[in-house]
């Protein structure tokens, strides 16, 4: 394992493509507070206390998609190239051979995080001030759940590369799952945020308006409320959603549970397709 | 160039992706004309039907960067040249072939639209206007074919010319999508909120994110002649938009098309292949 470990971080940190991500999510970050200093120049402070939540997870967001495209590539080269084979040759387990996969796309995936909270550190606090960081309430815990998050988009895109020999299928199919899982992601909050009451203006005879609460008739409650509220928590999008835009109700260890969950899931789920795996 | 044409539309008969690339077209459109019958906003079928074309500017680059993709990692492209076809009549046959291929995804497109003529019934536009939009429709994704094979050829990893033009087929549609929004702006806007006193709006004031005079007209231009524009425009109902230009569209389409076949040609006929 240890071996595998050290080839692996090796290959990392050689991958043009580790770095790009590195470099662009760097780039990406100071541009998105560079725009906050902007905007606070323009509409005053409030404008970071409202945002500062929404910049500092923004990577979780899309993450899945620079997730895809690395662990098609890392682990497709090891097809390609036969390393995997050999590795079996060389009488490491597959289990291993997995789970070291596994910790090394899940480091390359947290260290694109770190880099776009690399760019708060240094561009943020030097254009908009530690109020970037001090108005995010729970921090600590926020970030939890947001290496969780990441962790649970590894265990996945990992899983789907090591169950797919050719480099370009991954890819594909990595790219478009990821696409799927932010709109679904998307539908799923939007539809649990929709209000029980709207409220209706009507304007009476005078020329007043009045304004009476109606029920909304596309709220969803019941079994399919609870279905999609675990929906919710299972998807890294939607929980990067909860926690890009906390609400009252939004429970941070409820997404670091959801995502150890799924975490556990695709991990049992990648080593047992991968066992059973025919490798030619 | 016939033989490299049947050989590659046997290849298409068996691909398992184009099946897969035209259930997926068939499958997006059903379901967005269902939702859309069962939505109190949107009560004829035009507001609808066109919302698969963005769809294709994925669908397009997936396909295509896999096709081409194909032959280079199989070495059919090197077998080709060996036996004597010239480089030119490689890419023109292939293209040729994807050109057509896409004619099959504007044909999933507009087909599986139908399950909406139950409940919307007719288009409310009119036949020559659906023509029309069915004639944009052909021409933006024959454009976007044009572009990603010029792209494919120039690529040979499989791998890496299918997430680079997955890459850009998104970027262009973002763009596209961002330079509509800005578009829609509207010139004159309305400061509205409720209290417990009820409803209050404001006085009419001039909107500093409308983009006006020779900046909206290159505005305009861009999205007209962007196939991601187009394939937008249309999904927004484009026809009654001020924003649609249907000759800006075509005749920018048919020179995207024309352009991009003569650059993709010259390029690959230099092109190491080794």
């Amino acid at each position: 394992m240890v071996n595998l470990l050290s080839a692996g971080f090796v290959r990392l940190r050689k991958s043009c493509l580790f770095w790009g991500f590195i470099i662009s999510e760097f780039i990406w970050g100071s541009f998105v507070y560079y725009l906050t200093y902007d905007s606070v120049s323009a509409f005053g402070e409030e404008y970071a206390i409202t945002n500062s939540s929404l910049m500092l997870f923004m990577p979780c967001f899309y993450i899945g998609v620079a997730e895809a495209i690395f662990c098609s590539f890392f682990i497709g080269v090891e097809y390609s190239d036969g390393t995997m084979r050999n590795k079996i040759i060389a009488g490491c387990r597959r289990k291993n051979i997995f789970l070291s996969n596994l910790i090394i796309t899940s480091v390359a995936g947290l260290a694109i995080l770190a880099a776009h909270i690399f760019a708060a550190l240094t561009v943020g606090l030097c254009l908009v001030g530690d109020i970037i960081f001090t108005s995010i309430d729970n921090l600590p815990l926020k970030l939890i759940a947001a290496v969780f998050i990441i962790l649970g988009n590894a265990a996945f895109y990992t899983l789907l590369a090591s169950s797919i020999k050719s480099k370009s299928v991954s890819v594909v199919t990595g790219i478009l799952l990821s696409f799927i899982i932010i709109v679904a992601g998307l539908i799923v909050t939007s539809t649990l945020e929709k209000n029980e009451f709207n409220t209706v203006v009507k304007f009476n005879g005078n020329g007043e308006s009045v304004t009476t609460q109606v029920h909304n008739e596309n709220y969803i409650d019941g079994e399919v409320r609870t279905v999609l509220e675990l929906s919710e928590a299972m998807l890294p999008t939607s929980s990067t959603l909860r926690l890009m835009h906390p609400k009252e109700d939004t429970s941070e260890l409820r997404i670091i549970l959801a995502q150890s969950g799924t975490v556990l899931i695709f991990a049992a789920a990648g080593i047992l397709t991968f066992e059973k795996k025919d490798i030619v | 160039m016939i033989n490299i044409m049947t050989a590659c539309f046997a290849r298409l008969r068996k691909s398992l992706i184009y099946k897969l690339c035209i259930i997926a077209i068939i499958i997006f459109t059903a379901m967005n004309i269902s939702t859309a019958a069962k939505s109190d906003y949107k009560n004829a079928l035009d507001q609808s039907y066109f919302d698969s074309g963005p769809f294709l500017s994925l669908v397009v680059p997936v396909f295509v960067s896999m096709f081409v993709g194909t032959e280079y990692s199989d070495g059919t492209i090197r077998n080709k040249l060996t036996v004597g076809c010239s480089r030119t009549q490689v890419y023109l046959g292939t293209l040729a072939v994807l050109l057509l291929s896409s004619l099959g995804f504007v044909a999933a497109w507009y087909l599986s639209g139908f399950v909406g003529l139950p409940h919307f019934g007719l288009w409310s536009q009119g036949i020559p206007a659906l023509l029309l939009s069915l004639l944009i429709s052909i021409l933006f994704t024959f454009s976007l074919t044009a572009l990603f094979c010029l792209l494919a050829f120039m690529i040979t990893q499989k791998a890496a010319g299918a997430v680079t033009a997955i890459i850009i087929g998104l970027a262009m549609l973002f763009s596209a999508s961002f330079i509509y929004n800005k578009l829609c702006e509207p010139e004159i806007t309305n400061s509205a909120y409720i209290d417990d006193e009820g409803l209050h709006i404001g006085e009419p004031e001039p909107n500093p994110e409308y983009i006006g005079g020779t900046a909206r007209e290159i505005y305009k231009t861009v999205l007209n002649s962007l196939p991601t524009g187009q394939a937008i425009i249309l999904a927004n109902n484009g026809a009654e938009s001020d924003i649609t230009e249907p000759i800006t569209m075509i005749i920018s389409s048919m020179a995207e098309i024309i352009l991009l076949t003569a650059v993709g040609s010259a390029m690959f006929s230099k092109k190491d292949i080794k």
